[in-house]
């Protein structure tokens, strides 16, 4: 059924070939030609085109690999100086190892449903297959917008799967290929590293300690060898590859357009102090710091709030991940935990990062899917951030047919998963379903209808000159934001609730 | 509880393949000077809104025929005006008179592709939920036949090569379902809009006559109350058709057989590019054409579909059932296609329409013979450009509505090999039309293939559909999908 799925998602993908593509089509083509016919040393050095290489060697060589395919298809943009090239098998070639690829992701599915589908019977694999493998965020960034996500997701599932299944050092090798590809994934790390720490090095029995040295050495040995293979050609460039991977002097808070998490809220908060101050003449603050170029600037001064640093989000971070680590101390060996945890730490990361993109929704939405189909409750938590992170990202298309598209792609996808999910949680004794939204809950979608519809259609009727090109996207990203930090909270709130139960059972 | 599939998703999920169907070529694209159907259906609307009624149909100095005059009844007319309204007030660039010959922006293309969804959704999506949605069948098998309904022909057609063949389709469609529930002045409204949108409904005209024909003898009891039954579908027909065709009525002499001239064009020839109908397949053997004067071959033509058409009609007529009447259709519009005059390979969507809305009684049949069709279009496929789109389609096709076909495999192993051979031989036919050149002394020789392989199956198929119309009684032909 996995397979049926994936060959039909497949089919789809293939027919949005020809759609809009964004910038990243011609990040990834450059990357193509830069690892094809530059030498090694070069790779991270080069800086013809705008959009140099700064994901992580593994990566390089991923594209360094396609490139020999590529040629097959068209030698020509394989040439570094050939920029924005973008010939109809340029295209082709670039979208297709987008498809093909995705088998990884298939894979990681698969790994995935192995463990939950033995725990948990009927229909709950094949709609969590079909949850993951049409999962609609990944369509619109991946098969859209062009990047390589669901390679990287099927990695990510494939590490997952490894703890669901208790292979921990598979799941430590996994996770050091996936850092080695995109380094976003830093984001989970922590949790990594206390789980496989506190349930695989360490061991309490009956109030008896146990250190196992020797699974720490192996554990050390897999990720040191992995960051080697991927680090080691590139040893003497550490410090010029580094720079590449972690531009932080010329990013801001928040990314052009802001990712809908707790930022987004802070600035308009800020927003609104400035503007009501000036009204009220409570202050003499100069507005012109702050005023609405927003979105417009990636640095952001706030005019009336402290302004943010990189060490403030981080120490916010930190403070978010607390409620992940706490369940995973407390509760060692629960590869469900581990799940939660995932989640836990990708939200805290997400809702406090610094420059975080509103593509990283999709590391927390994943994750989560795992969770939906066993609990009613995160199931619910599950729906809201799926509908609502899903149309966070409308922004990111914008041209007339894909602003068709979007729509009916999160539509479709999102009433499937409600009808798939509420049957699967179906109680019999009330004889109706146990995925039931709040009043409130409601109201939020309803409202996200209006403001999707706004984005997409309204704004551009009402404002056809476009002089407030960003209020759509401000109004996107603050609604957005407070749907996310809604089902942070309530996800927090459950994660320790079912914690404080299992102990009790125990 | 099994997974409830909801209907409504399946019909998500076709928009969402037909969005990715419009991304990719129309018919005619950057092909100067005649373009294509894209050119011919923007054309219209440039003439529509720019030129007076009288002038539509005729040849003046604004309205030169040779460039896609209008060759569509009125209500077409009226369709591209209204679009053509819609399409002045984004860009009045899109219908200049004149100037705008060839415009093809990426902006218009956006505008045309969703002229085409928004006519789908109105006329024959709409339609189908609305029939699907009120049948007794368990949701599964809703889901199923909604998908088989959705068949990739029609798909490729009205959003790659570009047409609107959704709403006549839609139009017929919806006289099919109010006949089925005894709505009979409904029907004859509808039936006459669809008939009035595209000539071609004629196709499913004779069944339509003898099923309300019969249907007001068994209402009424007495003479008297079934003549006025049948009083009241043709008064209702006739006021359908009067409205319609008001403005050219009350018009100067003669507009109206300048309009029917151009709607019934006998000037054409007996069929266009390769069809897979009879007399194509005949032309390999004998000449026709060179035998035969234009006149008696469109008499032969006449002949032998009235042939096939009438007994189909008068076993309508006599034992009048739903069941019948479907059958009816599919039988008297593969008959049409099969025989008729001046063929167009995309005619045999007219044929698909009845076959998939009585796909419940075969789901495999019609399901293969709505692939077979689908492949049937192959070369018209790549002439558009569109070779991928139609296989991503088909694959989705046969993946969707995949369900069904193991409801009806369960049959006899002659009949496996026999679906077995026919997918075989339409991949290798596909592949060699698609890789292979052709051979120098036969520069046409894989689309012929394509067209008489497919003959052979629509032939099989007719004999079939004609088999379970006249021998299989209703009691043994049970709804499969129930």
């Amino acid at each position: 059924m996995l397979w049926r799925i994936f060959a039909s998602i497949t089919f789809g993908k293939l027919l949005f070939i020809p759609s809009y593509r964004s910038t990243d089509f011609e990040v990834h083509r450059n990357w193509l030609a830069v690892t094809h016919s530059l030498p090694l040393n070069k790779w991270y050095v080069d800086d013809t085109s705008q959009w140099t290489l700064d994901y992580p060697p593994l990566f390089a060589w991923f594209e360094y690999l396609l490139s020999w395919v590529a040629c097959l298809f068209d030698p020509e943009m394989l040439k570094v100086e050939n920029l924005n090239y973008a010939s109809q098998n340029t295209v082709l070639f670039q979208r297709i190892s987008v498809i093909f690829t995705d088998v990884v992701y298939a894979l990681g599915v698969q790994k995935c449903l192995y463990s939950i589908g033995s725990t948990q019977g009927g229909n709950s694999p094949t709609i969590l297959a079909f949850l993951l493998l049409c999962n609609v965020g990944l369509f619109i960034v991946d098969h859209i917008h062009f990047q390589y996500n669901g390679f990287l997701t099927g990695i990510l599932l494939l590490s997952v799967g490894s703890i669901l299944q208790k292979e921990n050092l598979k799941a430590a090798f996994w996770f050091s290929v996936l850092l080695n590809l995109k380094h976003i994934y830093l984001y989970i790390a922590p949790v990594y590293f206390v789980y496989l720490f506190r349930s695989y090095c360490i061991e309490i029995q009956k109030s008896r300690l146990t250190f196992h040295f020797k699974r720490l050495i192996k554990l050390g040995m897999v990720v040191v060898t992995t960051f080697g293979v991927a680090y080691g050609p590139f040893v003497g460039q550490f410090q010029q590859v580094m720079s590449r991977l972690f531009p932080f002097e010329n990013r801001g808070l928040c990314h052009a357009y802001w990712a809908p998490n707790f930022w987004a809220i802070y600035n308009i908060v800020d927003k609104i102090l400035a503007v009501s101050a000036r009204l009220f003449g409570w202050t003499t603050v100069s507005t012109t710091t702050a005023s609405m170029t927003g979105g417009l600037v990636q640095e952001f001064e706030h005019a009336i709030l402290p302004s943010v640093g990189p060490k403030t989000t981080l120490i916010c971070t930190l403070l978010a991940l607390i409620p992940a680590i706490v369940i995973l101390l407390r509760q060692p060996n629960q590869p469900r935990v581990f799940v939660r945890a995932i989640v836990l730490c990708a939200f805290a990361s997400f809702l406090f990062g610094w420059h975080v993109h509103e593509k990283a929704i999709l590391i927390v939405i994943t994750p989560l899917t795992l969770l939906a189909v066993s609990s009613h409750e995160d199931c619910r938590l599950f729906l809201l951030l799926s509908i609502t992170g899903h149309v966070s990202l409308f922004p990111l298309l914008f041209t007339p047919f894909e602003n068709v598209s979007k729509i009916f792609l999160v539509l479709t996808y999102s009433l499937a998963s409600y009808s798939f999910l509420s049957a699967l949680h179906y109680d019999p004794k009330s004889k109706s379903t146990l995925v039931k939204f709040r009043s409130w809950e409601r109201l939020f979608l309803y409202g996200l209808v209006a403001v999707a519809l706004f984005e997409s259609f309204i704004h551009s009727m009402v404002d056809p000159s476009g002089k407030l090109p960003f209020l759509p996207l401000l109004i996107m990203s603050v609604y957005c934001a407070v749907g996310v930090i809604y089902v942070w909270l309530l996800f927090v709130i459950a994660s320790l609730k079912t914690e404080k139960k299992i102990s009790k059972q125990k | 509880m099994d997974v409830p599939f909801k209907l409504e998703v399946i019909a998500l999920t076709t928009v969402i393949i037909k969005l990715g169907v419009s991304l990719f070529p129309y018919s005619g694209k950057n092909n100067p000077p005649m373009f294509g159907d894209y050119e011919a259906q923007r054309h219209w609307m440039e003439i529509t809104v720019n030129l007076p009624i009288q002038d539509w149909y005729r040849n003046t100095t604004d309205n030169d025929l040779l460039y896609w005059g209008l060759d569509y009844p009125p209500l077409t007319a009226y369709h591209s005006y209204l679009t053509g309204l819609m399409a002045k007030k984004i860009n009045p660039d899109y219908v200049n008179l004149l100037a705008s010959r060839g415009f093809e922006s990426p902006n218009h293309q956006f505008f045309m592709r969703m002229s085409v969804l928004v006519s789908d959704c109105l006329f024959f999506i709409s339609a189908l939920y609305f029939y699907i949605k009120n049948l007794k069948m368990d949701n599964k098998y809703k889901w199923v036949f909604f998908a088989l309904c959705s068949h990739p022909g029609l798909t490729l057609i009205d959003y790659g090569h570009f047409q609107y063949n959704s709403v006549s389709l839609g139009l017929a469609l919806w006289a099919i379902i109010f006949v089925s529930k005894g709505r009979n002045l409904w029907a004859a409204v509808a039936f006459s809009a669809a008939l009035n949108f595209k000539q071609m409904e004629l196709y499913h005209a004779i069944p339509m006559f003898f099923y309300l024909l019969a249907s007001c003898h068994r209402k009424g009891s007495t003479l008297i109350s079934q003549l006025v039954n049948l009083i009241k579908i043709g008064v209702v027909t006739l006021a359908t058709f009067a409205l319609i065709w008001y403005p050219f009525l009350q018009l100067h002499d003669g507009l109206l057989q300048q309009v029917l001239s151009r709607v019934f064009p006998f000037n054409r020839g007996i069929f266009e590019d390769y069809v897979a109908n009879f007399w194509c397949t005949l032309n390999v053997l004998v000449k026709i054409r060179r035998i035969l004067e234009p006149t008696s071959i469109a008499s032969y033509c006449l002949l032998l579909t009235a042939l096939f058409s009438f007994p189909c009609g008068l076993h309508l007529y006599f034992k009048n059932s739903l069941r019948n009447f479907h059958l009816c259709l599919i039988n008297v519009s593969l008959a049409f296609f099969l025989f008729s005059y001046h063929v167009h390979e995309k005619s045999i969507l007219l044929v698909t329409l009845p076959v998939s809305i009585a796909s419940p009684y075969f789901p495999f049949t019609a399901f293969w013979f709505l692939s077979i069709s689908h492949f049937s279009m192959l070369p018209l496929y790549a002439k558009d450009d569109l070779i991928l789109p139609a296989v991503a389609v088909l694959a989705l096709y046969c993946l969707l509505a995949n369900s069904s076909l193991k409801l009806e495999m369960g049959r006899s192993m002659q009949f496996k090999c026999l679906a077995g051979i026919s997918a075989i031989g339409s991949a290798v036919l596909a592949l060699l039309f698609l890789i292979c050149p052709n051979p120098p002394a036969y520069p046409y020789l894989w689309t012929l293939l394509v067209s008489v392989w497919s003959f052979a199956h629509f032939s099989v198929f007719f004999a079939y559909f004609l088999y379970v119309q006249f021998w299989v009684g209703s009691q043994s032909l049970k709804l499969k999908m129930q």
